[in-house]
């Protein structure tokens, strides 16, 4: 709240007239009514509240507490009954087992237990070793398939090119159609061939003619095969 | 010396001491809003019916004050919204014009069996009561209760310089009136 003066001084710049009068107002109240209002609002207050849910019927002590055990007991009973009457025979023979245990087999297995513990296998390990076996299966059966789909489409283009008749389906081919191809893939013919090698052979004369004979004698004792080769096939 | 408003709101929350809290923060606060709406409505049997409707509504709605504001600004606003709905039904009830509000409240000033026409204080309570009910609620609460304008802001739901240009105005119309009285 604000201090008094300010209000005061803000009053006087507004309204000086009202200043002077100052803050009491003339109106009574009786001394007794701010002692009793707590105590008459509070009943009030009170009066308004919903009553509790109060019931009139009795349970047994303690009724809650053995609620769960008696309910599981029931239970029991009623399964037991059920039994009976679906397996009479079964129902009728004893749960308790006819096989025996050396005596104090348990007490020693214990004390195996102890003395050699466990050894442990990695799951992860076991795990590696099939990976590695799944993928050596995969990859041999992919190089295989595609082996046997390669070499299978060899044999069929072979057989192909053998049933194919050359001669008579270039005899179907006119001879203007055949220079024009010659020309745009620059064909060389076997005759054409032969004079080339000719050419080149004869250039090789002249340079032999330029090597020494000792040169050439040693040439020749170190390339001994070509002693082979049939002089016709110089010219 | 009254408990901090934290220590009665704690004391409200727990149920053993709901009607113990409840009690101190009538005992705190009952006289300043008794105040406040015996301003608005001048009779003592209005403000008494005005003020326990109110405590009615404070218990109520305490368990879901947010503490976030100020406990006094809460009641002050619950206070002035069933001053202005008293207000209201009286209106229907009588089926008066806005205009004759005024001159009811002042006749009922007037019939206050303490009232003296000579008096200064008596002459502003029929300044008071000749005010629009806007200006009257803001004059109240700046002049008596000096209230900061952004607290009268939080009550009223009015911005600051809406309720400095009310009070302005109210300043100066009660000024005329008693002059002219």
């Amino acid at each position: 709240m604000n201090p008094r003066n300010t209000i005061l001084q803000e009053i006087n710049e507004i309204a000086p007239a009202i200043g002077t009068i100052g803050i009491s107002v003339p109106y009574l109240v009786d001394e007794t009514y701010f002692l009793q209002l707590p105590e008459i609002i509070l009943d009030r207050v009170l009066v308004d509240l919903p009553v509790e849910n109060t019931s009139p019927y009795q349970m047994p002590a303690a009724y809650f507490e053995t609620f769960s055990a008696s309910v599981l007991k029931r239970i029991e009973e009623e399964e037991g009954q059920e039994d009976a009457e679906e397996t009479p025979i079964l129902n009728a023979i004893s749960k308790e087992m006819p096989f025996t245990v050396p005596a104090s087999y348990f007490e020693q297995l214990r004390v195996r237990d102890l003395k050699e513990p466990a050894k442990i296998i990695s799951i992860s390990r076991i795990r590696t070793w099939l990976n590695y076996a799944a993928a050596a299966v995969f990859a041999g059966a992919l190089i295989t398939g595609s082996f046997l789909y390669s070499d299978k489409k060899q044999e069929q283009e072979f057989e192909k090119y053998q049933k194919m008749d050359i001669s008579s389906a270039l005899d179907k081919v006119s001879d203007a159609e055949l220079n024009s191809y010659i020309e745009e893939n620059h064909f060389q013919s076997s005759d054409e061939l032969t004079e080339n090698d000719s050419a080149i052979l004869g250039n090789v004369d002249e340079k032999i003619q330029t090597i020494s004979t000792e040169s050439l004698h040693q040439y020749l004792n170190e390339n001994g095969y070509l002693e082979t080769v049939p002089e016709n096939s110089i010219k | 010396m009254h408990p901090s408003d934290k220590d009665l709101l704690a004391q409200f929350s727990v149920s053993s001491t709901k009607e113990k809290g409840f009690t101190a923060i009538i005992r705190k606060y009952q006289e300043k809003l008794y105040w406040h709406i015996r301003r608005m409505v001048v009779d003592h049997a209005d403000t008494d019916d005005i003020l326990q409707n109110t405590f009615i509504k404070i218990w109520k709605g305490l368990d879901n004050f947010r503490e976030d504001s100020q406990l006094y600004t809460w009641l002050y606003r619950i206070a002035t919204n069933e001053t202005l709905s008293f207000l209201e039904r009286q209106k229907k009830n009588a089926t008066i014009s806005l205009s004759d509000v005024g001159v009811s409240l002042e006749n009922k000033v007037k019939a206050d069996t303490n009232f003296n026409a000579n008096q200064l204080e008596w002459r502003l309570q029929l300044a008071i009561q000749a005010l629009p009910e806007r200006q009257r609620l803001v004059f109240n609460l700046r002049y008596y209760d000096a209230l900061p304008y952004e607290e009268m802001s939080r009550i009223l739901d009015t911005s600051e310089g809406a309720l400095k240009a009310s009070y302005h105005h109210a300043a100066k119309k009660i000024e005329q009136f008693l002059k002219n009285y």
